[in-house]
Protein backbone atom coordinates (compact mmCIF):
# COMPACT_ATOMS: atom_id res chain seq x y z
CA UNK A 1 0.00 0.00 0.00
CA UNK A 2 1.90 3.32 -1.08
CA UNK A 3 0.58 6.72 -1.12
CA UNK A 4 2.86 7.95 -3.88
CA UNK A 5 1.76 8.25 -7.45
CA UNK A 6 3.50 5.78 -9.92
CA UNK A 7 3.71 5.88 -13.50
CA UNK A 8 4.61 2.95 -14.70
CA UNK A 9 5.93 2.70 -18.72
CA UNK A 10 7.64 0.91 -21.03
CA UNK A 11 8.71 0.22 -24.56
CA UNK A 12 10.32 -2.19 -26.91
CA UNK A 13 14.30 -1.33 -27.56
CA UNK A 14 17.13 -3.77 -28.14
CA UNK A 15 16.76 -7.18 -28.63
CA UNK A 16 13.08 -6.39 -29.54
CA UNK A 17 11.62 -7.19 -25.74
CA UNK A 18 9.88 -4.56 -23.23
CA UNK A 19 11.69 -2.47 -20.94
CA UNK A 20 9.40 -1.21 -18.29
CA UNK A 21 10.21 0.97 -15.72
CA UNK A 22 8.32 3.13 -13.08
CA UNK A 23 8.67 6.47 -12.36
CA UNK A 24 7.57 8.42 -9.02
CA UNK A 25 8.23 11.56 -7.24
CA UNK A 26 9.31 14.49 -7.96
CA UNK A 27 12.62 16.73 -7.84
CA UNK A 28 16.12 15.65 -9.56
CA UNK A 29 15.95 12.24 -10.86
CA UNK A 30 17.54 9.58 -9.34
CA UNK A 31 17.52 5.61 -10.28
CA UNK A 32 17.00 2.77 -8.26
CA UNK A 33 19.33 -0.49 -9.81
CA UNK A 34 18.30 -3.56 -8.89
CA UNK A 35 19.92 -6.80 -8.21
CA UNK A 36 19.73 -9.48 -10.77
CA UNK A 37 16.95 -11.55 -10.22
CA UNK A 38 14.62 -9.64 -7.46
CA UNK A 39 11.44 -8.50 -7.81
CA UNK A 40 10.99 -4.52 -8.37
CA UNK A 41 8.90 -4.53 -5.63
CA UNK A 42 11.96 -4.95 -3.72
CA UNK A 43 12.29 -1.00 -4.15
CA UNK A 44 8.98 0.20 -3.22
CA UNK A 45 9.36 1.23 0.74
CA UNK A 46 12.52 2.81 -0.72
CA UNK A 47 11.45 4.29 -3.48
CA UNK A 48 8.20 5.89 -1.83
CA UNK A 49 10.42 7.68 1.19
CA UNK A 50 12.83 9.13 -1.77
CA UNK A 51 9.96 10.17 -3.95
CA UNK A 52 9.58 13.38 -1.13
CA UNK A 53 12.64 14.72 -2.11
CA UNK A 54 13.61 12.60 -5.83
CA UNK A 55 11.84 11.82 -8.67
CA UNK A 56 12.60 8.41 -8.18
CA UNK A 57 13.13 5.78 -11.28
CA UNK A 58 13.22 1.89 -11.25
CA UNK A 59 13.47 -0.59 -13.55
CA UNK A 60 12.88 -4.07 -14.93
CA UNK A 61 16.36 -5.60 -14.84
CA UNK A 62 15.50 -7.68 -18.26
CA UNK A 63 17.41 -10.65 -19.21
CA UNK A 64 14.99 -13.51 -17.08
CA UNK A 65 11.86 -13.52 -18.71
CA UNK A 66 11.08 -15.84 -21.92
CA UNK A 67 11.62 -13.29 -24.02
CA UNK A 68 15.02 -13.50 -23.80
CA UNK A 69 15.61 -17.36 -24.01
CA UNK A 70 18.75 -17.78 -26.20
CA UNK A 71 20.07 -14.23 -25.67
CA UNK A 72 22.04 -12.89 -23.05
CA UNK A 73 21.80 -9.94 -21.32
CA UNK A 74 25.34 -8.66 -19.93
CA UNK A 75 26.52 -6.08 -17.61
CA UNK A 76 27.00 -3.81 -20.29
CA UNK A 77 23.43 -4.19 -21.43
CA UNK A 78 21.62 -3.34 -18.25
CA UNK A 79 24.27 -0.17 -18.87
CA UNK A 80 22.51 0.36 -22.19
CA UNK A 81 18.78 -0.54 -20.62
CA UNK A 82 19.66 2.58 -18.06
CA UNK A 83 20.74 4.82 -20.62
CA UNK A 84 17.63 4.39 -22.92
CA UNK A 85 15.41 5.21 -19.99
CA UNK A 86 16.83 8.44 -18.85
CA UNK A 87 16.73 9.05 -22.90
CA UNK A 88 13.25 8.25 -23.16
CA UNK A 89 12.37 10.33 -19.67
CA UNK A 90 14.13 13.24 -20.99
CA UNK A 91 16.70 13.47 -18.21
CA UNK A 92 19.93 14.60 -19.32
CA UNK A 93 21.45 13.40 -15.91
CA UNK A 94 20.99 11.79 -13.07
CA UNK A 95 21.82 10.50 -9.57
CA UNK A 96 22.29 6.23 -9.84
CA UNK A 97 21.77 4.00 -6.24
CA UNK A 98 22.84 0.31 -7.46
CA UNK A 99 22.31 -2.24 -5.23
CA UNK A 100 24.25 -5.36 -4.42
CA UNK A 101 24.52 -6.55 -8.16
CA UNK A 102 23.22 -3.36 -9.63
CA UNK A 103 26.41 -1.51 -8.15
CA UNK A 104 28.02 -2.99 -11.20
CA UNK A 105 26.30 -1.80 -13.20
CA UNK A 106 25.97 1.82 -11.41
CA UNK A 107 30.06 1.74 -11.55
CA UNK A 108 29.68 0.98 -15.34
CA UNK A 109 27.18 3.46 -16.30
CA UNK A 110 29.33 6.52 -14.44
CA UNK A 111 32.45 5.03 -16.47
CA UNK A 112 31.48 4.40 -19.39
CA UNK A 113 28.46 7.28 -19.71
CA UNK A 114 29.98 9.87 -17.45
CA UNK A 115 27.98 12.76 -19.09
CA UNK A 116 24.45 10.71 -17.92
CA UNK A 117 25.49 10.43 -13.87
CA UNK A 118 25.99 13.27 -11.64
CA UNK A 119 26.54 11.20 -8.36
CA UNK A 120 26.30 7.68 -7.08
CA UNK A 121 25.74 5.37 -4.11
CA UNK A 122 26.69 1.90 -3.95
CA UNK A 123 24.54 -0.38 -1.34
CA UNK A 124 25.97 -3.34 -0.25
CA UNK A 125 27.79 -3.49 -3.63
CA UNK A 126 28.87 -7.04 -4.91
CA UNK A 127 31.61 -5.93 -7.03
CA UNK A 128 34.16 -9.12 -6.83
CA UNK A 129 36.74 -9.88 -7.99
CA UNK A 130 39.06 -7.84 -6.28
CA UNK A 131 42.16 -9.77 -6.83
CA UNK A 132 44.16 -11.22 -4.57
CA UNK A 133 43.57 -11.09 -0.90
CA UNK A 134 39.80 -11.03 -1.46
CA UNK A 135 38.98 -14.42 -1.32
CA UNK A 136 37.99 -15.01 2.11
CA UNK A 137 35.64 -12.39 1.42
CA UNK A 138 33.49 -15.12 -0.51
CA UNK A 139 30.42 -15.97 1.61
CA UNK A 140 28.99 -19.27 1.90
CA UNK A 141 26.03 -17.90 -0.49
CA UNK A 142 27.92 -16.48 -2.83
CA UNK A 143 30.30 -19.16 -3.34
CA UNK A 144 27.74 -22.07 -3.92
CA UNK A 145 25.23 -19.88 -6.07
CA UNK A 146 28.53 -19.22 -8.49
CA UNK A 147 29.21 -23.20 -8.29
CA UNK A 148 25.64 -23.63 -9.16
CA UNK A 149 25.56 -21.20 -12.22
CA UNK A 150 28.41 -23.13 -13.41
CA UNK A 151 26.64 -26.50 -13.19
CA UNK A 152 24.00 -25.24 -15.05
CA UNK A 153 26.19 -24.23 -17.96
CA UNK A 154 28.15 -26.83 -17.92
CA UNK A 155 24.66 -29.27 -17.30
CA UNK A 156 21.59 -27.27 -18.59
CA UNK A 157 19.24 -30.78 -18.38
CA UNK A 158 19.63 -30.61 -14.56
CA UNK A 159 17.96 -27.22 -14.36
CA UNK A 160 14.24 -28.81 -14.17
CA UNK A 161 15.69 -30.74 -11.49
CA UNK A 162 16.66 -27.18 -9.37
CA UNK A 163 13.45 -26.12 -9.56
CA UNK A 164 11.98 -29.21 -8.24
CA UNK A 165 14.43 -29.32 -5.90
CA UNK A 166 13.84 -26.03 -4.31
CA UNK A 167 10.05 -26.74 -4.42
CA UNK A 168 10.96 -30.01 -2.53
CA UNK A 169 13.09 -27.80 0.20
CA UNK A 170 9.99 -25.63 0.55
CA UNK A 171 7.98 -28.21 1.66
CA UNK A 172 10.32 -30.07 4.25
CA UNK A 173 11.46 -26.89 5.93
CA UNK A 174 8.70 -24.38 5.39
CA UNK A 175 10.88 -21.71 3.54
CA UNK A 176 11.99 -21.51 0.35
CA UNK A 177 15.05 -20.48 -2.26
CA UNK A 178 18.44 -19.26 -2.51
CA UNK A 179 19.12 -17.22 0.98
CA UNK A 180 17.21 -19.56 3.25
CA UNK A 181 19.41 -18.70 6.24
CA UNK A 182 19.75 -15.34 5.68
CA UNK A 183 16.35 -14.01 4.38
CA UNK A 184 13.63 -13.07 5.76
CA UNK A 185 9.97 -14.63 4.57
CA UNK A 186 9.17 -11.21 3.92
CA UNK A 187 12.43 -10.80 1.74
CA UNK A 188 12.42 -14.59 0.68
CA UNK A 189 9.33 -13.63 -1.45
CA UNK A 190 11.05 -11.27 -3.83
CA UNK A 191 13.91 -13.04 -4.89
CA UNK A 192 12.60 -16.26 -6.02
CA UNK A 193 12.21 -14.94 -10.02
CA UNK A 194 14.94 -16.91 -11.51
CA UNK A 195 13.86 -20.37 -9.47
CA UNK A 196 10.43 -21.28 -10.62
CA UNK A 197 11.38 -22.28 -14.33
CA UNK A 198 14.23 -23.80 -15.53
CA UNK A 199 14.53 -21.45 -18.45
CA UNK A 200 14.90 -18.40 -15.76
CA UNK A 201 17.70 -21.18 -13.89
CA UNK A 202 19.51 -21.36 -17.25
CA UNK A 203 19.45 -17.94 -17.74
CA UNK A 204 19.68 -16.36 -14.44
CA UNK A 205 23.30 -18.89 -14.60
CA UNK A 206 24.59 -16.66 -17.96
CA UNK A 207 23.55 -13.69 -16.37
CA UNK A 208 25.50 -14.66 -12.71
CA UNK A 209 28.64 -15.74 -14.79
CA UNK A 210 28.99 -12.94 -16.58
CA UNK A 211 28.19 -11.09 -13.65
CA UNK A 212 31.36 -12.13 -11.45
CA UNK A 213 33.48 -11.88 -14.74
CA UNK A 214 32.59 -8.52 -15.60
CA UNK A 215 35.78 -6.91 -13.58
CA UNK A 216 35.47 -2.94 -12.59
CA UNK A 217 38.07 -2.55 -10.75
CA UNK A 218 39.81 -0.44 -13.47
CA UNK A 219 36.63 1.68 -13.75
CA UNK A 220 36.37 1.94 -9.59
CA UNK A 221 40.33 3.42 -10.05
CA UNK A 222 39.06 5.91 -12.65
CA UNK A 223 35.74 7.09 -11.53
CA UNK A 224 35.04 11.15 -11.47
CA UNK A 225 31.62 10.87 -9.74
CA UNK A 226 30.92 11.64 -6.22
CA UNK A 227 30.37 8.07 -4.87
CA UNK A 228 28.89 7.34 -1.87
CA UNK A 229 29.28 3.75 -0.63
CA UNK A 230 26.86 1.78 2.20
CA UNK A 231 28.47 -1.22 3.92
CA UNK A 232 26.10 -3.32 6.12
CA UNK A 233 27.84 -4.86 9.09
CA UNK A 234 25.46 -7.96 9.26
CA UNK A 235 25.07 -8.66 5.44
CA UNK A 236 26.21 -12.17 5.28
CA UNK A 237 25.20 -12.72 1.33
CA UNK A 238 27.55 -9.98 0.29
CA UNK A 239 30.39 -9.34 2.61
CA UNK A 240 30.55 -5.72 4.27
CA UNK A 241 34.79 -5.60 3.39
CA UNK A 242 33.66 -5.90 -0.12
CA UNK A 243 32.02 -2.38 0.14
CA UNK A 244 34.57 -0.90 2.13
CA UNK A 245 37.64 -2.48 -0.54
CA UNK A 246 35.46 -0.73 -3.16
CA UNK A 247 35.68 2.90 -1.33
CA UNK A 248 38.90 2.48 -1.21
CA UNK A 249 39.59 2.25 -4.58
CA UNK A 250 37.11 5.35 -5.71
CA UNK A 251 38.87 8.49 -5.37
CA UNK A 252 37.38 10.65 -2.74
CA UNK A 253 34.31 8.08 -2.33
CA UNK A 254 32.67 8.34 1.29
CA UNK A 255 32.16 5.27 3.65
CA UNK A 256 28.90 4.79 5.59
CA UNK A 257 28.64 1.73 7.93
CA UNK A 258 25.51 0.32 9.17
CA UNK A 259 26.31 -1.71 12.39
CA UNK A 260 22.84 -2.93 12.55
CA UNK A 261 21.95 -3.37 8.80
CA UNK A 262 21.61 -6.60 6.40
CA UNK A 263 21.96 -6.97 3.04
CA UNK A 264 18.69 -6.49 2.35
CA UNK A 265 18.24 -2.78 4.16
CA UNK A 266 17.12 -1.02 1.65
CA UNK A 267 13.58 -2.60 2.37
CA UNK A 268 14.50 -4.37 5.89
CA UNK A 269 15.93 -0.58 6.86
CA UNK A 270 14.27 1.91 4.76
CA UNK A 271 14.63 4.83 7.21
CA UNK A 272 18.01 4.65 7.43
CA UNK A 273 18.96 3.62 3.88
CA UNK A 274 16.76 6.81 2.41
CA UNK A 275 18.36 9.47 4.61
CA UNK A 276 21.68 8.50 4.25
CA UNK A 277 21.20 8.73 0.31
CA UNK A 278 19.17 12.18 1.03
CA UNK A 279 22.14 13.35 3.05
CA UNK A 280 24.77 12.87 0.58
CA UNK A 281 22.65 13.64 -2.98
CA UNK A 282 21.00 16.52 -1.98
CA UNK A 283 23.97 18.61 -0.50
CA UNK A 284 26.04 17.55 -4.03
CA UNK A 285 25.78 21.05 -6.21
CA UNK A 286 24.62 20.56 -9.77
CA UNK A 287 27.43 19.98 -11.83
CA UNK A 288 29.00 17.54 -8.71
CA UNK A 289 32.68 16.71 -10.04
CA UNK A 290 34.93 14.55 -7.12
CA UNK A 291 37.13 16.76 -4.82
CA UNK A 292 34.32 19.41 -4.66
CA UNK A 293 32.36 17.53 -1.56
CA UNK A 294 33.10 19.37 1.48
CA UNK B 1 35.92 -55.59 1.81
CA UNK B 2 36.85 -53.48 -1.20
CA UNK B 3 32.95 -52.16 -1.32
CA UNK B 4 33.15 -51.31 2.47
CA UNK B 5 36.58 -49.52 2.33
CA UNK B 6 35.36 -47.57 -0.97
CA UNK B 7 32.45 -46.42 1.10
CA UNK B 8 34.37 -45.03 4.13
CA UNK B 9 36.74 -42.73 1.60
CA UNK B 10 33.35 -41.61 -0.10
CA UNK B 11 31.92 -41.33 3.33
CA UNK B 12 35.06 -39.40 4.45
CA UNK B 13 35.15 -36.70 1.26
CA UNK B 14 31.60 -36.20 1.24
CA UNK B 15 31.31 -35.72 4.93
CA UNK B 16 34.05 -32.76 4.34
CA UNK B 17 32.15 -31.60 1.41
CA UNK B 18 29.14 -30.89 3.13
CA UNK B 19 31.22 -28.96 5.69
CA UNK B 20 32.83 -26.93 3.05
CA UNK B 21 29.55 -26.17 1.57
CA UNK B 22 27.39 -25.49 4.80
CA UNK B 23 25.87 -22.12 5.60
CA UNK B 24 27.12 -21.94 9.02
CA UNK B 25 29.89 -24.95 8.81
CA UNK B 26 31.11 -23.45 12.46
CA UNK B 27 28.14 -24.34 14.41
CA UNK B 28 28.11 -28.24 12.52
CA UNK B 29 27.97 -31.08 14.22
CA UNK B 30 27.86 -33.72 11.11
CA UNK B 31 26.85 -36.96 11.73
CA UNK B 32 26.05 -39.89 8.96
CA UNK B 33 22.56 -39.80 9.39
CA UNK B 34 22.43 -35.85 10.46
CA UNK B 35 19.23 -34.24 8.48
CA UNK B 36 21.51 -32.05 6.18
CA UNK B 37 18.12 -30.07 4.60
CA UNK B 38 15.63 -30.38 7.62
CA UNK B 39 18.24 -29.37 10.37
CA UNK B 40 19.37 -26.57 8.10
CA UNK B 41 23.15 -27.99 7.03
CA UNK B 42 22.56 -26.90 3.68
CA UNK B 43 19.98 -24.85 1.73
CA UNK B 44 18.74 -25.81 -1.96
CA UNK B 45 21.94 -23.76 -3.57
CA UNK B 46 24.23 -25.11 -1.58
CA UNK B 47 22.88 -28.95 -1.64
CA UNK B 48 22.66 -28.61 -5.38
CA UNK B 49 26.49 -27.24 -5.49
CA UNK B 50 27.35 -30.55 -3.85
CA UNK B 51 26.36 -31.69 -7.47
CA UNK B 52 29.14 -30.09 -8.83
CA UNK B 53 31.73 -31.17 -6.12
CA UNK B 54 30.57 -34.93 -6.11
CA UNK B 55 31.27 -34.39 -9.85
CA UNK B 56 34.45 -33.12 -8.95
CA UNK B 57 36.23 -34.94 -6.46
CA UNK B 58 34.35 -38.46 -6.64
CA UNK B 59 34.24 -38.65 -10.95
CA UNK B 60 30.47 -39.17 -10.41
CA UNK B 61 27.98 -37.39 -11.89
CA UNK B 62 24.88 -37.66 -10.58
CA UNK B 63 21.72 -37.67 -12.94
CA UNK B 64 19.10 -35.04 -12.91
CA UNK B 65 16.49 -37.66 -11.64
CA UNK B 66 18.21 -38.38 -8.27
CA UNK B 67 18.87 -34.15 -7.39
CA UNK B 68 15.96 -34.44 -5.06
CA UNK B 69 15.50 -34.37 -1.29
CA UNK B 70 16.00 -37.92 -0.93
CA UNK B 71 19.37 -38.16 -2.43
CA UNK B 72 20.31 -35.27 -0.33
CA UNK B 73 19.17 -35.60 2.89
CA UNK B 74 22.11 -37.33 4.43
CA UNK B 75 26.01 -38.22 4.66
CA UNK B 76 24.68 -41.90 4.29
CA UNK B 77 22.36 -41.08 1.47
CA UNK B 78 24.55 -39.39 -0.64
CA UNK B 79 26.86 -42.29 -0.17
CA UNK B 80 24.44 -44.30 -1.70
CA UNK B 81 23.76 -42.12 -4.66
CA UNK B 82 27.45 -42.12 -5.50
CA UNK B 83 28.13 -45.49 -5.04
CA UNK B 84 24.88 -46.51 -7.56
CA UNK B 85 26.34 -43.71 -10.14
CA UNK B 86 30.29 -44.50 -9.63
CA UNK B 87 31.85 -44.19 -12.99
CA UNK B 88 28.95 -41.56 -14.50
CA UNK B 89 30.05 -38.85 -16.12
CA UNK B 90 28.13 -36.06 -17.75
CA UNK B 91 28.22 -35.47 -21.34
CA UNK B 92 31.29 -32.76 -21.82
Amino acid sequence: VTSVDRLESSFVCRFGCPLRYVVSGSGRPLVLINAYGVSDDFWTPLADELARSFTVITWNIRGLDDAFDGREMRVADHVDDLVEILDRCGFERADVVGWCSGAKIAIAAASLHPEYVRAQTLLCPNVMPLGDGFETCVTPLQRNLLTVAKLVARRPELAPSIVDSIRDLEAIRGTDGAELEVASPQVKALIMQPFVSSAGVRRYAAMLLDYYQYDVRPMMAALSVPTLVVAARQDRIVDPRIAIEAARRIRDARLAVMDESDHHCPLTDTARIASAIRAFHCQLPERAIVGAIE
Amino acid sequence: VRGAHMNDDVTKVLRELVISRAAFPGQLQLTDDTDLLGEGVLDSIGMLSLVDDIETHLDCAIPAQDLNATTFRSVRSLVAAVVKHAGVRSAP
